[in-house]
Parts: structure tokens; sequence; C-alpha cells
């Protein structure tokens, strides 16, 4: 038809250079911003701290503890997943508008739960933590909630976003055999994110594992709180038992999640 | 069991033109704004085998998704079974009227041939049946007809990401069979086959046809095998007919024409933008 020649695609050069400045800019503003200075004179306590790590405090009866504590951050890991789920999968059938029928209904819904979802996620789950401790007190029901609204609204992004981001024709040549929305859900959309969607899982899951340590610092018991209590008292060994323990419990996920991968596809 | 069935007939009281399985009337199919096909019209009677051949870009990939309702024509009308397919698109009969095998299979590699197969009937179940019969290991007896018919009978909890090319088209065969449509289209059913399996498979879709009283319509780019498995030839060139025939007349000559090339009969010029 037209000529066969091949012509060298040229970018738009103003558009390209002008992002790459603002780009660079913004890292070097950020650098500047950072006072470095003044952070100095810690060096004899970073040096108890490593030596200490190597040298753990492994009492039965401090072991013991250590367990318990292990124990309790789980516990608020998993539960905290578990409401992350219950607004997490609704939540993403929503602002997918997987199961819309009308075009309107689909940008109505996907606009309001995006808008929801957004303010949800914006709010970090210390904060979520802080605010539910007003409201709640000291309940572990605080701590369950701060990990489960604000992973819940992020699951609910992601998981919408794999259910969105699968390959077309599959899909196509359900809905030429007759299926409806849901049942291309379910036989289409989530066996083909599938793989997907079990390891994001299971990544949160290991996320969650870190921010029940850390929210236990608020007085919520678990290993965040143990390691307050370590680092006051200035017993650097025991700290060392407990990051060791957090260690494990982060492998231990990594593991299980690995496992159950192999299980459930390739 | 099901032979020599007849399907509880898509109401074909309402047939102008006698026993047509399916019609193109003029129709012609523009994408971005450049004809691609047409005007473009071909009458198929219930129960006979035709073969689309031509050249790559003759517009058989096209035929077949309009008649299948994927494409929408830019004018003309597509009638099947004596209905407008302008408005039985999305409607729950179509499936029941037409179904294409394509020619990526478009499977959902991550389930078993048994949920694959399955999945031809969902246009007739509820929500409830189609979960229960995702999660539950029952059987639905027409799927496993099906997956028996095309020989994997062994192999229905295999997942489908582990079947080879060939077999991955014979499960897309079984979810058609489940789907039960009255006009099977294929769309090059034997591009990635060596010559016996493609004899094999040609058996299979025109015993498919004949047994069960369907009208198939394949696209095909090896005319000896039209010929011998067909029982009309339509040759397309440019999105239009050059020739109708029956096989034993579509001889060598006739072929050389469809295929040159430069066609010397059909060269006109094309309406390019630039």
């Amino acid at each position: 038809m037209t000529s066969a020649v091949l012509v060298p695609v040229r970018p738009r050069p103003g558009s390209r250079s002008l992002l790459t400045a603002l780009l660079v800019g913004a890292v070097v503003v950020s650098l500047l911003a950072v006072e470095v200075e003044g952070a100095s004179g810690g060096g004899a306590a970073a040096r108890e701290l490593l030596t200490s790590l190597v040298q753990p405090d492994l009492s039965p009866g401090f072991l013991a503890t250590v367990a318990e504590a292990a124990v309790l951050t789980v516990a608020y890991a998993v539960a905290g997943m578990s409401v992350a789920v219950v607004v997490g999968v609704p939540g993403a059938l929503l602002v997918s508008g997987v199961l819309a029928r009308r075009r309107t209904s689909r940008a109505v819904t996907v606009v309001a739960t995006r808008g929801v979802l957004a303010t949800l996620r914006a709010v970090h789950e210390l904060v979520w933590a802080l605010l539910l401790l007003t409201v709640l007190g000291l309940h572990p029901l605080s701590g369950v909630l701060a990990i489960g609204i604000p992973y819940g609204a992020t699951m609910a992004r992601v998981l919408g976003d794999r259910l969105l981001d699968v390959p077309r024709a599959p899909l196509d040549a359900l809905t030429a055999a007759g299926a409806s929305p849901e049942q291309l859900l379910l036989y289409g959309r989530l066996p083909l994110a599938g793989a997907d969607l079990a390891g994001y899982l299971f990544y949160r899951l290991e996320c969650a594992v870190r921010a029940a340590a850390v929210l236990s610092f608020i007085g919520l018991g678990g290993i965040g709180l143990r390691i307050e209590v370590a680092l006051a008292d200035l017993r650097f060994d025991q700290v060392g038992t407990l990051l060791l323990a957090l260690l494990l419990l982060v492998v231990a996920v990594d593991a299980t999640a690995r496992a159950a991968r192999a299980r459930l596809v390739v | 069991m099901s032979r020599a069935r007849r399907r509880p007939a898509p109401d074909t009281g309402r047939t102008v033109d006698g026993a047509d399985a399916c019609v193109l009337d003029e129709v012609t199919v523009a994408y971005g704004g450049r004809p691609a096909v047409g005007p473009l019209s071909l009458a198929v009677p219930t129960g006979q085998a035709v073969a689309l051949v031509g050249p790559s870009g003759a517009g058989k990939t096209t035929v077949l998704r309009v008649l299948a309702g994927q494409v929408a024509p830019a004018s003309g009308a597509v009638v099947l079974a004596g209905q407008d397919l302008a408005r039985l698109r999305g409607r729950r009969e179509l499936p029941r009227l037409v179904g294409l095998l394509p020619q990526r299979f478009d499977l959902v590699p991550q389930l078993s041939v048994r949920h694959n197969a399955q999945a031809g009937a969902l246009g007739r179940w509820g929500l409830l049946r189609s979960v229960a019969a995702l999660l539950l290991p029952l059987e639905h007896p027409p799927a496993a007809d099906a997956v028996r018919r095309v020989g994997l009978g062994e192999r229905s909890a295999t997942r489908v990401a582990d079947l080879s090319g060939g077999e991955q088209q014979r499960v897309a065969i079984a979810r058609l069979l489940v789907q039960d449509p009255a006009v099977l289209l294929a769309d090059e059913p034997v591009a990635s086959l060596d010559p016996a399996r493609a004899d094999q498979l040609l058996d299979l879709l025109r015993g498919m046809a004949r047994d069960d009283g369907r009208t198939l319509v394949a696209s095909l780019h090896a005319p000896e095998l039209a010929r011998r498995h067909f029982d009309r030839v339509v040759g397309l060139r440019d999105g239009r007919v050059v020739f109708d025939l029956p096989p034993a007349q579509v001889t060598d000559d006739v072929l050389e024409g469809l295929y040159r090339l430069l066609a010397p009969v059909e060269h006109r010029p094309r309406q390019e933008a630039g």
C-alpha cells in the first residue's frame, strides 16, 4: 500500500525533558530538606546494640514471654487481615465495576467507591490506631480495626485492578457463550487472576505482621510493646531476641505463602 | 443418545426465506472508517457445511465474527433462524443460535478441562448452579459427553494450561458442543494442525454438524481441505464473494484466480486517506 520504509520514532522533545527536570528537581529538594546534622553521637549505643543482636537473651523465662508476644502479634495480624478481606473483597467488586450491568450505574459506583477507598487509605494504620484508641479505648478491637480498615481499602484497590487486568479474549468467549457478569467473575476473572490474587493476599499478611508489631507500641501488647520495654530497660540482648522473633514470623509467613502458591497453581 | 435430536427450534416460524440458518444481506463492515468487508450477501441453508477460502486479509474472520454477533455491520442485515441479529445481540438466546470456535481458543488456562467445557452452559445456568458446578465435584452430563466426544475423557480433571495446543482446541470444541448452537462457526480450525490431524478435526466438526442437524461455516486457508470436507466453497477476496461453488467445480484455475497476488478481475481502487 503505502511506502514500507521504517522511520525512527522521535518522542516529542519538550514534554519529556521537562518531566525529567521536574523529577530530578524533586529529588534534590527532598534531599536538602532532610536535616542530616545533629544525628551523630550514637556510635557507642549502636555498637552495643549490634553486639547484643548476636548474643540474644535465650533464657527460658524470657523465651516464654517472647512466644506469647509473637502469638499475640500474629493474632492481631490475622484478625486484621480478616477484617481487611471483609472490607476489601466487596470493595474490589464495587470499585472495579465488574458486576455492573449498565454503563451509568457502573460509572456511579466506581467513582463513589473510589472516593471512599481513597479516604480510608489516605490515613496510615498507625494514625487509625490512635484515632480508634480515642474512640474505643485500649481494646484489642482498636488494633484489629486499625489494620483492617486501611488494609481493606488498599486491598479493594489492588484486587479491583487485578480483576480488570486479565486477558480479554477468554472473557469475550465466555460472554459469547452467554455468561452473566457474575458468571464471568467466577469462570473468567477470578481464575485468570488467581495466582496473582493469592500472592498478593499473602504479601499483605506479611505486611500485617509487621504492622501489628508496630501497633503494639501504643500499648496493645505484642512484640512491639516488648521491644519498647526492653529498650527502656537497656536490655539490648532482649531486643535482639525480639527482633529475631519478628524475623522468624515474617519468614514463616513467606514460607507458608510459597507452599500455598505451589499447591494453588503452576 | 442425543443422535438425530432436533433442538427445540428457536422459533423458525417467522423465517422469511424458508430453511436458511443464516443470511448475510448486503453486509458491509468498516474498521476505523476504512471499508473491510462487503457489500457481501450469503445465505446458508440449515444443515449445510460451507467453507470460506481466500487469501489473508480477505475478510474471512470478519465475516465469521459478524455472523457470531461480535462485530456489528456498518450496513446491511444479518438474519439468524429468521431473526434479525441486531435485535438478538446481548440476549440469552443468542448462544443457542450461533457459536464461534475462535482461532486462538480463548480458554481459561487455570481451570480444568471439565470446567472449561461446562462454561458453554453458563447462558442456561443460574448463578447458584454455576457456583455449585465450579466448587463441588459435580459432573454435568452434557459436558462429560462433550469431553468424551472430543477424545479427552481421560483428562477431564487436567488443567487446560497443561494440555498441548491441539488438545486445547478440542476443549474449545467441547465447550461449543455444550453451548449447543444451531450454527457452528470455526475460524481457521486447522491452521496449526498437521494434515492427518486436520482431516481428523474436520471430520469431527462435520460429524457435530451432521449428527445434530447443525449448520457449519468455517474459514480455511487450505482449499483442498475445503473441497474434500464441505458441501459448498465460497471464495472471498477483498471482502467480497469471488466465487460460490460446489466443491467439484472448484478447479485449480478458479483457485489460482483467487490467490493470485495481483487480481486482474477484481482489482478496484481503494479509497484511502493520503
